[in-house]
């Protein structure tokens, strides 16, 4: 190709979660890359609290997971305190979490990225997105050095117009240390010009030998221990310690009310808007001025850190308040604050205003990733940075994009809602976003993701084999179950409900039932030969996935029936020059609505908050009196 | 779940000729179910432009009516989708029995002109014409979302947005305990909070089901038998309550069945009177069909008149199985005085026209209990189909809060009440939901 050293197949500025995830599926894909960020060491560190999953976002780190992303496995490697929350809610909400070790966690990342030989990273801040005749063709650094490529994904999370505020007080910038590149964010302005306000915040870090830890409740973690990887087993995480759970009190409430004068929050100082599932503990205390206590979630930051997390306490208060309100806590009262906590305030980018694979509108081949694109959470970002680096290399090579779908991941639901919906808070993920929730299970985001991947070519051959003899397990002890018939007195001593007269069932048929687990069943029928060490060596229990889709069968089949039916018309694309306020027959209110939303397809339109099914028809009528006018045109 | 696009889509189904008594009904279906529910239906094999003369069944097999039904296949047919035409005898009875077997089937109620927009869509009209239809389209459509979640009004509005708000708490509670495992949602009381939350909203779904019924009723009209023995003055009767605003009457041939359908309005509410004339004894195997489909009527009316002749007051007290109001006719001809009437008896002379004015308040009556003319304005069918569907679903889910199924489940349950819901009230999204949780619950570690 005689291409130049400064010059790669795509370019990747950034290096948190979604620039680390988006540089690794390129090059997974076989792409020469460049990750540019402003410091090689901080490459996959976590800003926030250290921690991964939970509901909604561990189903989204495993699906990272089967499409062979670094994620998951980092957590795992990283992780010193696992849970499966929602254990008794179903299996389509139960979900992983870890707390990890920031350490351990930062280099597990940057490892999986170094094996990567077609990978280049360059310590250096973009300050300009290069273009000849509107067309994308490289960076250039704060210090002048060009690099040149046709595709770039931009994963440079809160650095635009950042302010962070603690107190009265104010400092201008990114992350905290970090530079703002204000050149950069004039020009990302010209590109995509609509922009958003957001807000989050930080609470104070606590220095873990100032807190006396025998007051409080020790939450340790799940035995067994779960894992996030499917390519990992228990064993490869380290050794594991306990969190913390305290509570605030009245005498807290009080000292935070008498600080709300100077928060610069309640003085109207701060304009954007915070999300409503993190809100500060001076938002708790204001809005729900009934509740007599706050949980605090105490978090270790690592096994070598002296710092913990205080999860649940963000603040931006004065730090000698935040000190004051700290120590009135259990367990806090003689509390060090290490760093204390702040807002901060910065733009993001409208998602509305990029394709459904991230792609910038205004310049083929650019795409916005992660928090820029007004989400939070590392496991959002990640996902985004997934889907935009998969799809700049599919158009490396000019291959059709990918767009994940709702009802296939997570990944399409967090595409889907940033794109077609946009957001006015920082997003983050909930398993009650998904229409197809039942469908969107942790244990089968390999089963709904894999293949696909394998396709695409980002996984790796031993993934591909686990996988497979993981699906050949399953299917031989499906086979087993329905073809084993269980007497009519045996299903009377397992089901209690069972009617008297019911006839002879197979053991699949029984496991459908609520009240039958697979254990029960296989005490009954007998087990599969081998069936210790197949679930040694696949690292899951198969007979507890074999329940949970048995159970979950009739669901699936009647969501898979809808999604069938929906596709009728979803798919069918509607023209960006569609002047809406023209068309007869719809209310000014959603006139105004398609106007700003812009839907690219009829799918996407129905997605639209307010849209009836007759305002879909009188789209779908248009677009085909237009096509009659053409054919009569010609 | 987005039930939006899927109404575009499926295999529909309505009466096409005018709504009301009259000799013969037609009912058309459209869509690809169709041959397989006119097999499930009349057992027939459809074969394309052929008529063919055949019972038609419902779900449990009895026969509703001999009806003829025709075929087109796709692409030849109106909607260029595979066409069936069921004409059926004229009788409000009849239609909406076939059109709800029909539903039962897997066909869906069709949307107002959603015919004449499949064969738009399907190519089948000139441009000349899809203008018109399109003009046509549009403006049924913003009729549509005129009574869509902002624009109703009155009662019924206020009755459906009451159970939209018990729905949405609801699922706010379920759905926070399943996305916000580890806040502390309120920690007393929270399961039983749901379980009274249940069944609250379980009685506001059966009191606004029985109201949407009625109101329907009202709309579509209210079908009153009038049964008793021959001679007792059914006919007379009849004529005296429609009087001069008589409005169409039917002498279905009497082949099949023997009985008189009139339409007429009654202090302006749409009242259909059966007469049952004929209804006795009789071995002919013709005739006892007869009886039987005239029983069936009975059966479905939602009144029954019983006539009996006021000179035999020896009857039995109470009237047949059904009969909810029995009338002594001929008063005119007693010598005596007549007994005071008692609850559910009225006397009367059909001839003279003495006491048709109670009868006339007694109908009267069934409508205004329930609700009344607000009602009538915007209930229609299709809210009574997409609120039954609904209550079907937050059953099902009420049902597994007693056993062992888990919370995803049941919220999944959930959602669907809330998307039949939504038929009615409009798109209600993930993120009203997610306001909802916000509003009522502190969350946030």
């Amino acid at each position: 190709m005689g291409k130049t050293t400064n010059t790669f197949d795509a370019i990747v500025v950034g290096g948190g979660h979604a620039g680390t995830e988006a540089a690794a599926v390129l090059c997974r894909m076989g792409h020469k890359t460049l990750l540019l960020t402003h410091s090689k060491k901080s490459i996959g560190q976590m800003s926030c609290n250290p921690a991964i999953g939970g509901v909604g976002k561990g189903h989204l780190a495993k699906e990272i997971d089967a499409l062979g992303g670094l994620m998951a496995r980092a957590a795992d490697l990283a992780g010193i305190h696992l849970k499966t929350l929602n254990s008794s809610k179903g299996k389509a909400v139960q979900a992983t979490r870890a707390q990890a070790d920031r350490l351990l966690y930062k280099s597990a990342i940057q490892q999986q990225l170094n094996k990567h030989k077609e990978l280049t990273v360059f310590e250096g801040a973009a300050s300009r997105v290069l273009t000849k005749q509107g067309q994308l063709c490289g960076v250039e650094t704060e210090c002048g050095q060009t690099f040149k490529t046709k595709k770039m994904v931009l994963t440079v999370g809160t650095f635009l117009n950042g302010v962070i505020h603690t107190g009265r007080e104010q400092l201008s910038g990114g992350r905290k240390g970090d530079k703002p590149s204000l050149v950069l964010a004039q020009q990302l302005l010209e590109i995509a010009p609509r922009t958003g306000r957001l807000k989050t915040g930080t609470p104070p870090r606590i220095k873990k030998s100032s807190i006396d830890f025998e007051l409080l409740e020790e939450q340790p973690g799940d035995k067994p221990r779960p894992v996030f990887s499917f390519m990992s087993t228990s064993e490869d995480q380290p050794q594991q310690v306990s969190c913390h759970i305290t509570h605030t009190n009245e005498q807290t409430h009080d000292i935070i009310k008498a600080a709300l004068k100077d928060s610069p929050l309640f003085s109207g100082v701060i304009k954007g808007v915070g999300p409503r599932y993190c809100p500060s503990i001076e938002d708790k205390v204001v809005k729900f001025a009934d509740k007599k206590r706050h949980q605090i979630f105490i978090e270790p930051e690592g096994l070598s850190s002296n710092e913990v997390y205080p999860n649940g306490i963000s603040t931006s208060l004065a730090s000698n308040q935040q000190e004051a309100f700290v120590r009135s806590i259990k367990g806090f009262n003689n509390a060090e604050i290490t760093q204390p906590g702040y807002a901060i305030e910065y733009d993001y980018f409208d998602p509305r205003d990029l394709t459904p694979v991230f792609e910038t509108r205004s310049i083929k081949g650019l795409y916005f990733a992660g928090q820029i694109n007004g989400t939070t959470g590392y496991e959002e970002a990640a996902a985004q940075g997934l889907v935009a680096g998969i799809n700049a290399g599919l158009s490396i090579t000019e291959k059709e994009p990918w767009e994940p779908k709702r009802s296939e991941a997570y990944l399409g639901v967090l595409a889907n809602d940033l794109v077609v919906r946009g957001t006015n808070e920082p997003y983050r993920m909930f398993t009650s976003r998904a229409e197809h929730r039942l469908l969107l299970r942790e244990d089968n985001a390999d089963q709904r993701l894999t293949p696909l991947g394998k396709k695409l070519g980002i996984i790796s051959n031993k993934r591909w084999a686990l996988f497979n003899k993981k699906i050949e397990t399953l299917n031989n002890e499906k086979e087993r179950l329905q073809k084993t018939i269980v007497k009519q007195e045996t299903i009377a001593t397992l089901d209690h409900n069972a009617t008297k007269n019911t006839s002879d069932k197979t053991a699949y048929e029984l496991l459908k039932r609520p009240g039958i687990s697979y254990k029960e069943l296989i005490n009954q029928i007998g087990k599969r030969a081998e069936h210790k060490k197949e679930n040694k060596a696949l690292g899951i229990n198969i007979g507890e996935l074999l329940e949970t889709e048995a159970k979950y069968e009739g669901y699936v089949i009647k969501q898979k029936r809808e999604i069938e039916k929906q596709k009728t018309h979803s798919e069918t694309k509607l023209p960006e020059s569609l002047d809406y306020t023209r068309l007869p027959g719809l209310s000014n209110e959603l006139k105004q609505k398609l106007t700003e939303f812009a839907p690219k397809t009829i799918g996407h339109a129905a997605r639209i908050q307010g849209i009836t099914p007759a305002a879909l028809s009188v789209l779908l009528v248009h677009l085909k009196k237009q096509k009659i006018k053409r054919a009569q045109g010609q | 779940m987005s039930n939006k696009v899927n109404k575009l889509s499926g295999t529909i189904a309505a009466q096409a000729s005018a709504q009301g008594v009259s000799g013969i009904s037609v009912i058309r279906v459209s869509g690809d179910k169709c041959k397989k529910i006119a097999k499930k239906v009349t057992g027939k094999t459809l074969t394309h432009m052929r008529a063919q003369h055949t019972d038609f069944f419902d779900s449990d097999g009895a026969v509703i009516d001999s009806v003829v039904v025709l075929f087109f296949a796709s692409p030849a047919s109106y909607t260029g989708e595979d066409v069936l035409e069921i004409s059926c005898h004229g009788s409000i009875a009849v239609v909406d029995e076939i059109l709800k077997t029909l539903y039962e089937q897997g066909a869906r109620q069709a949307n107002a002109g959603e015919f004449t927009k499949r064969a738009f869509l399907n190519d089948k009209l000139d441009l000349i014409q899809a203008e018109a239809v399109a003009d046509l389209i549009e403006s049924g459509s913003a009729e549509t979302a005129r009574a869509a979640k902002n624009s109703l009004e009155g009662l019924f509005s206020k009755k459906i947005l009451g159970l939209l708000d018990a729905i949405t708490e609801l699922r706010a509670n379920v759905e926070a305990s399943l996305d916000f495992p580890e806040e502390d949602l309120e920690q007393t009381g929270h399961n039983r909070g749901v379980k009274k939350m249940f069944s609250q909203t379980n009685k506001h779904y059966l009191s606004l089901l029985e109201e949407t019924k009625v109101a329907c009723k009202i709309r579509e009209g209210l079908v009153v038998a009038i049964t008793g023995e021959p001679n007792v003055g059914k006919s007379t009767l009849l004529n005296r309550l429609c009087g001069h605003e008589r409005a169409i009457v039917s002498e279905t041939p009497g082949t099949t069945r023997d009985t008189i359908e009139v339409e007429t309005t009654i202090n302006g509410y749409r009242v259909c009177f059966i007469d049952t004339a004929g209804l006795r004894e009789t071995t002919d195997d013709v005739e006892q069909e007869g009886i039987r489909r005239a029983k069936e009527t009975i059966k479905q009316a939602d009144l029954v008149i019983e006539v009996r002749d006021a000179r035999k007051e020896n009857g039995p007290k109470e009237g047949a199985e059904q009969t909810q109001l029995i009338v002594f006719n001929k008063t005119d001809l007693l010598k005596t005085k007549h007994n005071k009437a008692k609850n559910k008896e009225l006397y009367v002379s059909a001839l003279t026209g003495l006491g048709i004015e109670e009868i006339i308040e007694n109908i009267s009556n069934r409508f205004k209990k329930t609700g009344g003319a607000e009602l009538t304005m915007t209930a229609r069918r299709r809210h009574l189909v997409s609120l039954n569907e609904s209550f079907d679903a937050f059953s099902a889910a009420k049902k597994k809060t007693t056993t062992s199924v888990a919370g995803d489940i049941v919220a999944e349950d959930l959602l669907q009440a809330q998307n039949s819901l939504s038929e009615i009230t409009g798109e209600f999204t993930n993120e009203e939901l997610l306001d909802s949780i916000f509003n009522r619950f502190c969350i946030g570690k």
